[in-house]
């Protein structure tokens, strides 16, 4: 054997592995794996399912979700059911779309022949958009959580919900922009951002452009990269470049965790605030102390209402674990569920849909937020509780909205 | 000042790379054989090194010994592998046996560490600042090992009785049996000793490199490149061509776009081998 023939037929391999990275960066499926959360389906069950990605780079993210999810069907259960349905029990099954958005559709289809009278979950646009294209020509109603890409509700699909979509995020993070330059007296604040080259983050960034067309902050270094990323040293080194005062990276959450370590360790940035889609409790136990002065964007309901306490009690027992961010969105995203099945009387996909266009959810049927939550005509959920916190020596305090302040930002170089 | 910084990160992507690429030129140069698994025995030496210090709050450093007694078991194993079921199957059953332990590996991480990114922040020793930017010690440590592992393996592979034979095997086993070494005894020890430099450098670039199970799949590609440049089994030019590579990528990410780190090596194989296809090997 000489020496070039194992590496060429190497090479080849490898010239074949790497395009197969190129086009996915999940892994091959199981298809209709479908598994229901009860053991046992009672005769009156109404099967509402889960397809979301349960696996893979996001499943961080799903494992909170599924439990809210989960939590939801559980109250609503120990309630009696759903009424108008003779006190049918929601029964949920789950369909991991494994953080890869070519299995939106086959694990969507999986759904739709497994009986699914109603969806939700999804953390990727992509996967949601495939998903729901499934659905949609099954008339079966979808509550997307986490694919928040614009383009999921512009197609104008009457049976796809969004709890959030990159508009109204956009609108959330444009406020606490806001608040950063007013706090440190920037009359002309200066942006260095970075933004993950996926549908979600091009919509957040186009969505981002619209809200600042008056050119209210002034964006001095952009960068995209691609989905997958973990080197991010050249995108970090290019954000910094021209000293910023504030750093934003539209990115998914593991990006603005790798990013907090290269902007406190390597770069020492001078910025004053620092915007990214990271997770609080996740940043704040990987990065510890290097996580200072990050802000957080939270959907967690403050306060201590009656169905917030039985929420996070259901979901203790349910995982084991204190709630996060998708928790809350997916009890959200069930209960709504529940209230339009409860609303409908039926379990047909046309009049569940129907009934989330004009449900209300409030603290009567299961709401956790102070304010009540009801869906515009176009799907996406009329304004979406976003609430901001900051890392502060390690504590995780609310600084907006002022309703909820317990502190004033601090400059995030420190 | 960018450039500056660009380079520095380059060389300090270069010097990871290096590392790697040390190893997989080793395996391929001496072994003969084009193991797959290589960048996954990297990743599960930064995940050896990333356990130690969470779960038991012990320096990635001094897991290296363990580590090195640890992976040459392993790699033994995966020699006798190579050896009793790949190799009789004839090439394609070698590359079988890598691609199966890459997949095998990257699962049995997911299974165990989940998908999830993870970074080792509390492992801190100080930095130097370059730049405008801080290098950390960590990864000065680390450009140093491979340069000092580089040069060790260099001088063993060229001046020892047993580099000689590893030499002899790689130039011609039926010759080198006939001489009296043992040709199955030499290949298996370079199979090993790849994996023994694979899982020390996972343990060394642990402390400031994102874990996540695939990122072998990564490196082996940047490897691939390494190796190309530097010459198969030239371990100091692998050194140098890991430098190089991490440069280039490092610039290209910085002044065109970061999708380049995905092409660049890719591009610097098939661009070398169009244009020097004849100086592949050292």
């Amino acid at each position: 054997m000489t020496a070039k023939r194992p590496f060429i037929v190497g090479l080849g391999a490898a010239c074949v592995l790497a395009l197969a990275a190129c086009s996915s960066s999940g892994s091959t499926s199981t298809s209709g794996t479908g598994s229901a959360s009860n053991a046992s389906t009672s005769t009156k069950s109404v099967t509402v399912c889960e397809v979301t990605d349960l696996s893979g780079s996001q499943d961080v993210l799903t494992v909170s979700e599924a439990g809210g999810g989960a939590a939801a069907a559980s109250i609503i259960n120990a309630s009696g059911g759903i009424k108008s349905l003779g006190g049918a029990k929601i029964v949920i099954k789950k369909f991991d779309t494994q953080s890869n958005p070519t299995m939106g559709s086959t694990e969507a289809n999986a759904a739709v022949s497994a009986g699914c009278k109603a969806i939700f979950g999804g953390e990727i646009t992509d996967t949601v958009m495939a998903g729901t294209l499934v659905t949609h020509r099954a008339g079966i109603p979808w509550v997307d959580i986490g694919g928040i890409g614009d383009a999921v509700h512009e197609r104008g699909f009457n049976d796809v919900f969004q709890l959030l979509t990159t508009t109204s995020l956009a609108q959330g993070y444009m406020a606490e922009l806001q608040q950063v330059a007013t706090q440190f007296h920037l009359s002309h604040p200066t942006i260095g951002l970075s933004v993950s080259d996926t549908t979600y983050g091009e919509d957040f960034y186009t969505a981002f452009t619209k809200l600042n067309a008056a050119g209210q902050f002034k964006v001095v270094s952009n960068v995209s990269y691609p989905l997958g990323t973990t080197d991010l040293s050249s995108v970090a080194a290019r954000m910094v470049s021209q000293k910023p005062d504030i750093l934003f990276n539209m990115g998914y959450p593991p990006d603005g965790i790798a990013l907090t370590s290269l902007f406190k360790k390597t770069f020492h940035t001078s910025a004053l605030a620092f915007f990214s889609t990271a997770e609080a409790p996740v940043a704040m136990s990987q990065l510890g102390s290097l996580a200072d002065g990050q802000l957080f964007e939270n959907t967690a309901p403050p306060g201590t209402s009656a169905n917030l306490s039985a929420f996070n009690s259901a979901y203790k027992t349910a995982t084991g674990q204190a709630p996060s961010i998708e928790a809350w969105e997916g009890y959200t995203a069930v209960a709504f569920i529940g209230a339009a099945l409860q609303k409908a009387g039926s379990t047909s996909g046309p009049a569940i849909a129907a009934a989330l266009h004009s449900v209300t959810l409030t603290s009567s049927n299961g709401d956790i937020y102070p304010q009540d939550l009801t869906f515009a005509s176009d799907g996406v959920l009329n304004t979406p509780p976003t609430y901001w916190q900051q890392d502060q020596a390690g504590k995780l305090l609310f600084v907006y909205p002022a309703s909820l302040k317990q502190a004033s930002l601090i400059s995030y170089a420190g | 000042m960018y450039f500056g910084q660009l380079l520095v990160l380059g060389l300090l992507d270069g010097a990871v790379l290096s590392l790697v690429a040390t190893g997989f030129t080793l395996v391929l140069g001496v072994g003969k054989i084009a193991n797959f698994a290589h960048g996954a025995f990297v990743a599960v030496g930064m995940y050896l090194g990333y356990e130690a210090y969470v779960a038991w709050h012990i320096s990635p450093y001094l897991t290296l010994l363990p580590a090195l007694v640890f992976f040459a078991l392993i790699g033994w194993a995966v020699a006798e592998v190579f050896e009793q079921r790949g190799r009789k199957v004839g090439e394609v059953g070698e590359l079988l046996v890598g691609l199966a332990l890459l997949l095998l590996i990257n699962g049995l991480l997911e299974l165990f560490f989940t998908d999830n990114p993870k970074t080792l922040s509390g492992v801190n020793i100080g930095g130097v600042g370059v730049f405008g930017i801080t290098i950390q010690l960590t990864q000065i440590v680390a450009g140093i090992f491979a340069f000092v592992l580089a040069g060790g393996l260099h001088v063993f592979i060229h001046t020892s009785r047993w580099g000689r034979a590893l030499r002899a095997t790689a130039e011609d086993p039926t010759v080198a049996g006939l001489y009296g070494v043992r040709v199955p005894v030499a290949q298996r020890a370079a199979v090993t000793l790849s994996i023994v430099v694979a899982g020390l450098a996972g343990v060394m670039i642990a402390p400031f490199t994102v874990l996540t199970p695939d990122i072998g799949t990564t490196f082996l590609i940047s490897a691939f490149a390494v190796v190309v440049l530097g010459g198969i089994g030239n371990t100091q030019g692998a050194v140098l061509a890991g430098l190089f590579v991490g440069v280039v990528d490092s610039l290209a990410a910085g002044y065109l776009s970061s999708y380049w780190t995905t092409l660049t090596p890719l591009i610097i194989i098939l661009g070398y081998l169009l244009i020097r296809p004849g100086r592949v090997t050292a």
